[in-house]
Order: structure tokens, then C-alpha cells, then sequence
């Protein structure tokens, strides 16, 4: 049984990682002025195999995630364009300072930058085999479930073409990512995962606004899929995570 | 003159010019040395050339069984003309390549014209393909070796747009089609299953053409029906015709899925139901899983652009198979292309190449997936034009285009015909070139010459830089044919010689035989200096060493 402090601070992260679901569901909603798309991405995001564990554990990351999505959700409520452009603005200032703090920020040569690029938009990365590095990592899964690989082909498409002002928010996280030399062996990767459920969530949506039998079809046997995976991730976790962390604990060196 | 005057006709006549010298430049000696598929195949052709028969003693074979991965015989029948005239060279066995690599090129910009529809600058993105096929790496590559996919790629694209010919004007190209696809069975593996899904493609979207004449459907598939009937029968006979080396190499022959899946089901444990443990950790899932893994590999920006193929020799050194700048261009052209509701058939074309890859567990695989450089150079083109349009031809954006895009050319130039031979010529097993012409004019003096076990299947060097005689080579080579793991078949020995591919120097210099030359690869002997003769590689490392015994 884990120490007072420590299920104390869990509850915190328990309960940050509730809360950047809501926060992330009213962030959609304003951002896409569609129920649909919102309470896609917040489903997607809450069923994310790395959100799930990160929310059960002390997690310093999933604290960051809540309050960046929290304030960038205020400021997009401020209707005055002139005060909103400001409070973003600062917002995008604050946030690299703080990231600053957390995570180095170096200038490094381009070649690596382009490498990082890469690397967090390889399908083996998002999809299959998660080369985020932190002390209780699963390479079982990637950053997002396999079976969303249409959906976000799809949700890339329609966001380029209809919702591009949306990216533009995505874009600091991705820097701070891209821009890290430690990349990947950091566990700031997981900023990227509101964007990366959105794009999914997006892409859902238009199958499912399609017309038809075929759609439909299409439609249901990926729900089935996706379900599959959920459970065998849930399984996974449950079952077999915890021999992969007892052969880990050595190397653990801090509360979690 | 007129020809000339037009603009485009001669953008193309300079797109082929740069395609032959890049492709024919010092074709025998970059790469550094044949390879061991390419001189298998050239010996090949050479044996069917004097003797009507391959080196195992078939009789003009449907498949080569070469080292017992029944190579496709297409290439090396390629090869027999140029073997006639030039003889056992470098440049007579990569010269039917470097054509139908230039030839590749004539048939991209005649393919774009046919497949880009309702634009009013196909012209121009068909120059473009042509052009960007032309200084792609990945094209210059294949064009440059023997290893059949250069060749597979010319009849897929020559098909494909005799198909598209005919169908659109009812000529009798229609019918050579069938011949092109026909023939692209025999030229490389995966063929086998990205032709007919291709030919899928084509007659659904070529649907209402296509099945306008019983009489047309009837003799396009008895064409297909008699070219690939001789595989068929060979088939019958012996399986592996058709499979190769698929069994060895399949993703169902990695024992790392099964592994996996062992430690997964142990530890669900003896109290585990085994209803819920067959649900989590079925095969179906765990291979389905892997195949998509492999599958999706080959699209990773990393591996097409800084990383490239790991396996020699499909590698360049300090770069994959495309520019960095193509990756840009091409996420923007697969944008724009589906956004102005390009035919389907090219996206289609693309994910088709990479299936038969993703079916085997050495992946990200650029050989096995070449078919799709077609696709993605059309592609860089539709961005490239794209960009173009949309900076309205201002002089900075396409400076800056130019600037990248020559720069990723240079950087690529340097790599392969500088770094390459100089300093990765053990990738293309150099070296033996060298020591068999040492022992060729040394042999006289020994009983025998011994091979300790070496990369590369030595024997096929001494019979191509001997020229050995064909029929003696069939009649007296002592083969087991037992498969080793990789499902190679070795050659023990022919005339005065031994290879020891059971051991190496360190297991045979216990027991040598007298009056003997020893070739042993340099990392064997490393600390071992009374060798007689050492072949270096380029940048001076030794190579090989050999040893004499009295």
C-alpha cells in the first residue's frame, strides 16, 4: 500500500486528469462549435493508454496538462479580440516560461529538429510503440490506439482544409516537444495528446456524418475494433504492467 | 527543328539526358563491386548464353534456383545480350538496369499525362515526375544494380499505361498490357500480388471501357493465361518457383511474435481462464498487429528521409531514399491531390507496393517496395506545382526551392559517388574481385584453394571472374542442397575449390590442408600477419588475407 503523501498526491493527478477531460471537451466545443467533435476527443482522450496511466500515478505532467488547457480554455471565452490577442499572447509567453523551467529549451541544429519532427509523427510512434522513455513506459502501445490510424488520416485532412486556426494552437506544445534535445526520453510528449485525440475526433466524425449502409458497416467495425484494443490495453495494464514494473523498480527513483 | 521549338519536348529531352548520365556514369564501378545477387544473375545469363542452361542445369528455367531463393528470371534473360557483347563485366550485367531505369523515366511522364486528369497543367506535373524520378536516389539506386525491381517497375509502369491506352482508344495496346503484366511476374517476387491488385485497380476504374467487349476481356486474360502458364506448370513441380524464399523470410517465421506471445500467456498464469487469455493474446491479433506495424513503417518520414533502408546494399549512406524536400511536397501533394479528386488508382498504386513487404520481418524494406516511387514522385510533383501556383512564380519561393532542392541533390551526389565506394564498399562485398584474380594466377601452384566462411556466396565470384566454364560447373559442382537458416543454399566446392561455409578460419586452421591457398575474410585472421597477399578496401582496410600452407 502506498504512503499517505503518496496516494494524496495521486488523488491530485487522479483528479487533474478528470478535469483536462471536461476542460478538454469545453475546449473542443468552442474551438469546433460542435457537441460531436468535443465529446469525441474528450472519449478518445480519456481512453488513451498513456492518460489512463498517467493519471494513476504522481504525475507532474498531467498537473501541466490541466493547467495549460485550463487557461488556454479561458482565454478563448474572453469575446474582446483586442484583450483575448493580449491574454494569448501572455499565455504563450507564460507557458514557454514555465516549460522553460520544467523542460530545456536549447537551440539546436535544424537536422535535429527535423529528426524530432519526424519521429512524433512516425506512424511507429503514434500507433504502435509508444519511444516516449519514462520510468514505468509501455511499448505495447503507441501514443494513440492503432485502430484511430484512419480516423487521424482523415481528421489530418479535414483539419488542414476547414479547421487550420485550430492547429495554431497545438503549435507551442509541439515546439516545446520538437525543440527538446532529450526528446524522446521525455515524458513531456504526452502536451501532444489533446491535439492528437482532437484529429482523431475530427476524423470520426466525418465517417460518421457519411451516408449510407457502407458507412455505417465501416463505422461499427471500427467502434468494435477500437473497443477491442481499449480492453486489451485495460488487460495489459492490469495483468501484465505490473511484472513489467516490478522488474523496473530498481531504476525508479522517484515517488509515483 | 519544330520538335525542338516546343518548350516542353525539350525539358524532356534535358530530363533524359541528366537520366542517362546519371544512370550510365561509371555503371562498372559505382557501386564499388557487384553484389552477390547481381553477379549470381550475370553468371546465369552467361551459362544460359553458352550452355541453354543455368548453373544448376535447368533448362532455360522459369525461376533461376541461385541460392535456393529462386530468383525471378526476367533480369538475367535481360542480361544475355549484353553478357554476349561485352562478356563477364561489371558494366554488361548492370546495363539492361540503367536502360530500363531510363526508360522508367520516359514511361513516368507518359503515365502522369495519362493518370492526372483535369488539370490544366498535366504537362508540366508530368515534367516535373519525370524529373524528380530522375534525380530521385532511390530510382538512381536500383537503376545502377541488377536486383530486379528496376526491371519489375518498367513492365508494372508499361502495363499499366498500355492498359490505359487501349482502353481509352481500343487499340490493340490493350493487349500488350496483358503481355507487360505477364511478364512482370517473372521479373520480381512481389509482383505477384501488387500486379493483379493493380490490374484490380485499373479495370474498376476503367470499369465501363473495360467490359464494353467480351471479345477484349476474353483476350486479355487468355494473354495472361499463356504468359504465366510456364509458371504454373513449373509451379506444380516444385512450389518454391513461385514462393522463393517467402517461407524464411515471412513475418509467420519470426519467432519473436510467438516468443511474446508465450511470456504474455505465462504470465496470465495457470489460474488465468483460458477463454480470456485466448482473446487477449490470439494469433490473430499479435501478427495483424505486426503486419500493420511493418506495414505502416514504410511511410515513416524518418526512415524515407534521414535513415533509409538498413539492409545492404539498399542503403545510401547519411541519407534514405528521398530529399527532405520531397517529404514536404509530398504531404502537400497527397493533400491537394485528394482535395482536387485526383483518380484514386495512384494512392491505390502506392499502398499496394508496400503489401508483399510488410509480409516479411525485414522491414522498412525500399527494395521490396520500389514499385511505389512511382507514386510518391508524382505526387512531390502535384506539390511542387502546387507551390508553385500558389506563390505565383516569385522569384524568392522558387529560389529558395531551387536552393533546397539542390542542395539535397549535392548532398545525395556526395554520398553516393563519393562516400560510397570510398568508405561503405564492404556493403557490396568488395574485395573479392581482387583476391580471385590473385588466385586465379596463383592456383597453378596448390592442390587446393579453401573459402573459409565468408558474406556473400564466394564460389559465384570465382565463376564470374573466371569465366568458368558453364557445363563443367553443372556437371561437377558438389551442392547438398540444404537449406541453411536463412533458406540459402551453398555450394561446397567445384574443380580445386573448397568453401568452408560450415566454418571459419579460426575452426579451420586446426586442420589445414597441405600445398593449400586460404581465403579468409580480414576479420577472421585480424591479429594474424604471415598471410602472402591481402585485397584492401578502398579506404585502405584489409579486405580479405590469404595464407598458403606447404
Amino acid at each position: 500500500m502506498p504512503h499517505p503523501e503518496v496516494l494524496y498526491e495521486r488523488f491530485i493527478t487522479a483528479s487533474a486528469g478528470c478535469f483536462n477531460i471536461i476542460t478538454l471537451f469545453f475546449l473542443s466545443l468552442h474551438l469546433f462549435k460542435n457537441r460531436r467533435i468535443a465529446s469525441l476527443t474528450a472519449w478518445i482522450y480519456a481512453s488513451i493508454p498513456w492518460v489512463i496511466e498517467q493519471s494513476r500515478i504522481v504525475s507532474h505532467v498531467q498537473n501541466i496538462q490541466f493547467i495549460t488547457l485550463f487557461l488556454l480554455l479561458l482565454g478563448l471565452l474572453i469575446k474582446n479580440k483586442f484583450v483575448k490577442s493580449i491574454y494569448l499572447f501572455l499565455f504563450s509567453m507564460i507557458t514557454l516560461f514555465l516549460f522553460s523551467l520544467f523542460i530545456p529549451l536549447h537551440l539546436l541544429p535544424v537536422s535535429v529538429y527535423i529528426q524530432n519532427v519526424f519521429n512524433i509523427f512516425s506512424p511507429e510512434s503514434l500507433f504502435f510503440h509508444n519511444n516516449a522513455i519514462w520510468h514505468s513506459e509501455f511499448k505495447e502501445f503507441g501514443l494513440i490506439y492503432s485502430t484511430l490510424l484512419p480516423f487521424f488520416l482523415i481528421g489530418i485532412f479535414y483539419t488542414i482544409s476547414q479547421y487550420k486556426k485550430a492547429l495554431i494552437l497545438f503549435l507551442p506544445f509541439l515546439f516545446t516537444i520538437i525543440a527538446n534535445p532529450s526528446y524522446p526520453s521525455f515524458k513531456e510528449v504526452f502536451l501532444f495528446l489533446p491535439f492528437l485525440s482532437t484529429i482523431c475526433a475530427i476524423g470520426l466524425h466525418r465517417l460518421n456524418t457519411g451516408a449510407g449502409r457502407l458507412h455505417l458497416l465501416l463505422l461499427t467495425t471500427c467502434v468494435l475494433f477500437i473497443g477491442y484494443e481499449i480492453s486489451q490495453f485495460l488487460h495489459f495494464y492490469f495483468i501484465h504492467f505490473p511484472y513489467q514494473l516490478q522488474n523496473n523498480l530498481p531504476n525508479i527513483n522517484e515517488i509515483f | 527543328m519544330k520538335y525542338f521549338k516546343l518548350k516542353k519536348n525539350l525539358f524532356f529531352l534535358l530530363i533524359l539526358i541528366l537520366a542517362i548520365i546519371l544512370r550510365f556514369y561509371r555503371l562498372g564501378s559505382l557501386p564499388p563491386s557487384l553484389y552477390s545477387d547481381e553477379i549470381d544473375q550475370g553468371y546465369n545469363a552467361y551459362s544460359i548464353l553458352m550452355t541453354g542452361k543455368d548453373e544448376h542445369g535447368a533448362f532455360l528455367p522459369i525461376a533461376l534456383r541461385s541460392f535456393g531463393d529462386w530468383k525471378p528470371p526476367l533480369p538475367t534473360y535481360l542480361m544475355i545480350p549484353s553478357i554476349g557483347l561485352l562478356g563477364l563485366t561489371e558494366e554488361a550485367v548492370r546495363i539492361p538496369s540503367a536502360i530500363c531505369g531510363v526508360l522508367s523515366v520516359v514511361l513516368t511522364y507518359l503515365l502522369a499525362l495519362e493518370m492526372i486528369t483535369s488539370v490544366y497543367a498535366r504537362k508540366k506535373i508530368a515534367l516535373l515526375s519525370a524529373f524528380f524520378i530522375t534525380i530521385s536516389p532511390w530510382h538512381v539506386l536500383q537503376s545502377r544494380s541488377a536486383m530486379l525491381v528496376i526491371v519489375s517497375l518498367l513492365f508494372v509502369q508499361l502495363g499499366v499505361w498500355l492498359f490505359i491506352k487501349g482502353v481509352k482508344k481500343g487499340h490493340l495496346t490493350f493487349l500488350f498490357s496483358a503481355l507487360c503484366f505477364g511478364l512482370s511476374f517473372y521479373a520480381y517476387y512481389a509482383m505477384r500480388v501488387i500486379t493483379p491488385a493493380i490490374i484490380f485497380f485499373l479495370v474498376a476504374a476503367y470499369r465501363n471501357s473495360f467490359f464494353k467487349s467480351r471479345k477484349r476481356i476474353f483476350s486479355f486474360l487468355s494473354i495472361m493465361i499463356i504468359v504465366l502458364l510456364p509458371l504454373f506448370l513449373a509451379f506444380l513441380h516444385e512450389p518454391d518457383v513461385v514462393f522463393g524464399r517467402a517461407k524464411t523470410v515471412s513475418v509467420f517465421y519470426d519467432r519473436g511474435v510467438k516468443l511474446r506471445q508465450w511470456e504474455l500467456m505465462t504470465q496470465d498464469g495457470i489460474e488465468g481462464s483460458t477463454l480470456i487469455t485466448r482473446f487477449f493474446h490470439n494469433n490473430v491479433y499479435l501478427y495483424s498487429r505486426s503486419i500493420l506495424q511493418r506495414y505502416f513503417s514504410h511511410f515513416d518520414p524518418y526512415y524515407l528521409v534521414l535513415k533509409g533502408d538498413g539492409a545492404y546494399p539498399f542503403g545510401i549512406p547519411q541519407m534514405g531514399i528521398l530529399y527532405v524536400a520531397d517529404t514536404l511536397f509530398l504531404f502537400g501533394g497527397v493533400y491537394f491531390y485528394i482535395k482536387k479528386k485526383q483518380s484514386l488508382l495512384l494512392l491505390g498504386w502506392i499502398f499496394i507496393s508496400v503489401i508483399p513487404a510488410s509480409l516479411t520481418f525485414l522491414t522498412p524494406s525500399s527494395n521490396r517496395t520500389f514499385t511505389a516511387i512511382f507514386g510518391y514522385m508524382i505526387l512531390v510533383s502535384f506539390g511542387v506545382w502546387i507551390f508553385t501556383k500558389k506563390i505565383s512564380l516569385r522569384i524568392l519561393p522558387i529560389a529558395i526551392l531551387l536552393l533546397v532542392y539542390i542542395s539535397n541533390f549535392l548532398f545525395f551526389m556526395r554520398a553516393y559517388y563519393l562516400l560510397l565506394p570510398k568508405n561503405y564498399a564492404q556493403w557490396w562485398n568488395y574485395g573479392w574481385k581482387e583476391i580471385v584474380n590473385y588466385v586465379k594466377e596463383n592456383e597453378s601452384k596448390y592442390d587446393n584453394v579453401i573459402v573459409s566462411h565468408a558474406d556473400g556466396m564466394p564460389y559465384v565470384y570465382f565463376l564470374f571472374y573466371e569465366s568458368y566454364d558453364p557445363s563443367d560447373f553443372q556437371k561437377n559442382a558438389v551442392k547438398t542442397y540444404i537449406a541453411d537458416q536463412f533458406g540459402f543454399e551453398h555450394v561446397e566446392g567445384f574443380n580445386k575449390y573448397i568453401f568452408r561455409n560450415d566454418a571459419n578460419w579460426t575452426e579451420i586452421k586446426d586442420e589445414l590442408l597441405p600445398n593449400s591457398l586460404y581465403v579468409v575474410p580480414a576479420d577472421q585472421a585480424m591479429n594474424e600477419n604471415d598471410f602472402i597477399y591481402a585485397s584492401h578496401f578502398p579506404d585502405g582496410k584489409v579486405a580479405f588475407k590469404v595464407f598458403e600452407t606447404k
